[in-house]
């Protein structure tokens, strides 16, 4: 049975209501900041400048050549070497750390400290669970700091959980999950001072789905293989939640076949078996359901769940998707999904199963 | 009003915008074997192009097709697009962006036939070319292979286009084109997945590429900011530039039949057609059914 488009529209506002009311909440007169112009940095500032023009003022990086390069070419944004600088000629009301993942503890310290009210913080906000309670504690009451977990703004796994939570394929019995990409396929010692590997860069990921989806939060196993770097190349673990679902756990970046990172949940429930990537949603259920248009079977893949949505698309829709989110936040001065708070048990997770592994 | 119809690459180098589940089955299947059939199928229904990104697997069916099948090769026009994106994202996931950027400044002042255009641009402290040279460095060894006559554009990828507009870069994109006319002596174009935006944006401007690459299909996917937006833009814009349909089908959940309905719409302002596949017989009904709708 097709889908209608006028369906799908309203299912995507069902799943993402932001989606639907922008630009009501457009940061018509917010200043941008981006601390890091790497990839990530590169990617936000230009979402954020597609969903307002203009908006980006300042940006910092360390590297000289990045810096010369990127001013001369573009127009319109100052660069700057120190974030003194830029907080003190730029004066942005919402700053974006994109820096290597060591360095976020420090950065949002002084950003906290310099009283910006809005940050945001690439994924993983810090290194470890005590420097995510560190900054949680430094934080004031009227500030606002979100971690990119774009995967929760990924509209199959928001439909996965809410048709999980409306039991459509009856009790969860048992899930397994994985996360895999091509990333380092070469030798590296780039996450060596680091000490932590695919679980706190990629692995985290899926662990904040599963705790955010199941509340899977315990450890019951983990172990860790070294293939290109000094640090964990693949990770995996068996965790359980309070009500004794059992989860098996994935994460590998050494994986040349998966040209693009995939994550796969598969749900098996009393009454049927629900797979989701960032992809599609597949659902074989033993009894029809309203929210499988009274049907057993559901397969919807990426297509249907982005029908001209979002509003800007670069990379993919998820991290427009968690940026509009961001600025829905901002302007309703609510808190975010992805808020230090609410992920501070994912980062206490990570620190628990690396402590299983003997890392 | 269709003037060509396309073979595109996309499943001939592990790329699926429906799942990558189907980008890696579709690998699987596209040996080099497998990919010369579906050119000659392609060839053969009356297919008068082939757009391209620069990647390995691309360069290894030119090679072979250049060596062993140069009648093949000469009934095609030639439409690249630059860069391949994801092998950058990768460089930088191992080494961070900055050593990305040594390494690729590197690699251009090490060919030989780059190095004073190299010199030349870090005397003008001009960020612009070694855009331009960037792009020549990638596009060389297709040039190589490929007729002359035959290139008849090189695209601009949609990440770079897309940021490009964020950034608001349209004289970068203007020193481009010129670039692209005068070094490698073929047409520029840009792709972007934001067409409603980009259009504005060269309204503004004064200024219009030649050719113009987006996605267009009934279900409005990669059409950003909405399906609206660049069906207007597609109206206005596409009696000024050649507009390539590409994703006509968003990725395999619309049928052909819906793709046809809705792209008469825009039969006065396509150019091009894009279609793609692993399977010669597919690629060979899909361009019969597009011949008898637009040609």
């Amino acid at each position: 049975m097709p889908y209608r488009r006028t369906a799908l529209l309203t299912l995507v506002s069902m799943l993402m209501p932001e989606a639907a009311e922008y630009p009501d909440y457009a940061p018509r007169d917010l200043g941008f900041g981006v601390v890091g112009f790497g990839k990530m940095g590169v990617l936000h500032s230009g979402v954020l400048n597609l969903l307002w023009r203009g908006c980006v003022r300042g940006v910092v990086d360390r590297s000289r050549l990045l810096v010369f390069g990127a001013s001369r070419l573009l127009n319109g944004v100052n660069f700057h070497r120190e974030l003194k600088g830029m907080l003190r000629e730029d004066d942005p009301d919402v700053v974006y750390v994109t820096t290597p993942a060591e360095s976020h503890h420090g950065i949002v310290s002084r950003l906290i400290e310099s009283g910006v009210r809005y940050i945001f913080v690439e994924k993983p906000p810090t290194t470890n669970s005590w420097e995510t309670n560190s900054l949680i504690d430094e934080m004031t009451r009227d500030q606002l700091v979100m971690v990119g977990f774009q995967k929760r703004f990924t509209l199959p796994f928001r439909h996965a959980k809410m048709l999980i939570s409306e039991e459509v394929i009856g009790e969860v019995e048992r899930v397994s999950a994985y996360i895999r990409s091509s990333d380092i396929l070469a030798p590296t010692s780039r996450f060596n001072g680091l000490g932590r590997g695919v679980l706190l860069d990629l692995g985290v990921h899926l662990l904040d789905l599963l705790l955010w989806i199941f509340d899977a939060g315990i450890v019951e196993a983990s172990k860790f293989r070294r293939i290109h770097t000094g640090v964990d190349d693949l990770f995996e673990a068996r965790l359980r939640n309070e009500e004794g679902i059992v989860f098996d756990f994935e994460a590998s970046w050494s994986r040349p076949e998966y040209r693009l990172p995939e994550t796969l949940i598969t749900v098996k429930g009393s009454k049927g078996l629900l797979r989701a990537t960032e992809d599609y949603l597949k659902v074989e259920a033993t009894e029809g359901h309203p929210l499988l248009r009274d049907d057993r079977t559901l397969e919807m893949y990426r297509p249907h769940y982005y029908p001209g949505v979002p509003p800007v698309n670069l990379a993919d829709p998820e991290y427009t998707l968690e940026n509009m989110h961001f600025l829905h936040c901002i302007h309703t001065s609510s808190e975010p999904l992805t808020s230090l708070r609410n992920v501070a048990g994912t980062m206490e997770l990570v620190d628990e199963l690396y402590r299983a592994a003997g890392v | 009003m269709v003037e060509e119809l396309l073979l595109g690459d996309n499943p001939f180098i592990g790329v699926s915008h429906l799942a990558q589940e189907k980008a890696r089955e579709e690998a699987r299947e596209a040996s080099l074997e497998n990919r010369v059939r579906v050119f000659e199928a392609a060839v053969e229904a009356g297919a008068q192009g082939f757009t391209f990104s620069t990647c390995e697997a691309n360069l290894e069916l030119l090679t072979h097709l250049s060596a062993q099948r140069g009648e093949l090769l000469d009934r095609m026009n030639y439409y690249i697009l630059v860069p391949d994106a994801q092998q950058y994202v990768r460089r930088a996931n191992v080494g961070g962006t900055p050593a990305l950027i040594k390494s690729t400044l590197k690699t251009m002042i090490q060919r030989r036939s780059s190095t004073l255009e190299v010199l030349a641009a870090l005397m003008s402290l001009r960020p612009e070319r070694f855009a331009g040279i960037f792009i020549e460095n990638e596009v060389a060894p297709y040039l190589k292979l490929l007729p002359e006559e035959k290139v008849k554009a090189v695209f601009l990828h949609e990440v770079l286009t897309d940021l490009a507009l964020a950034f608001n870069l349209v004289d970068l994109l203007r020193f481009l084109e010129g670039y692209v006319g005068k070094r490698l002596r073929t047409r520029f174009g840009l792709e972007t997945r934001n067409l409603g935006i980009l259009h504005k944006t060269l309204s503004e401007s004064g200024w219009l590429p030649e050719y113009l690459m987006t996605p267009l299909n009934p279900l409005g996917y990669q059409m950003a900011p909405n399906r609206r937006a660049v069906e207007e833009a597609v109206e206005e814009l596409g009696g000024e530039a050649k507009v390539m349909a590409i994703n006509v089908m968003a990725s395999g959940a619309v049928s052909l039949d819906e793709a046809i309905g809705y792209l008469s719409r825009f039969e006065d302002e396509v150019y091009g057609v894009t279609t793609a596949s692993t399977k010669p017989h597919r690629i060979r009904g899909n361009l019969q059914r597009l011949s008898q709708a637009f040609l």
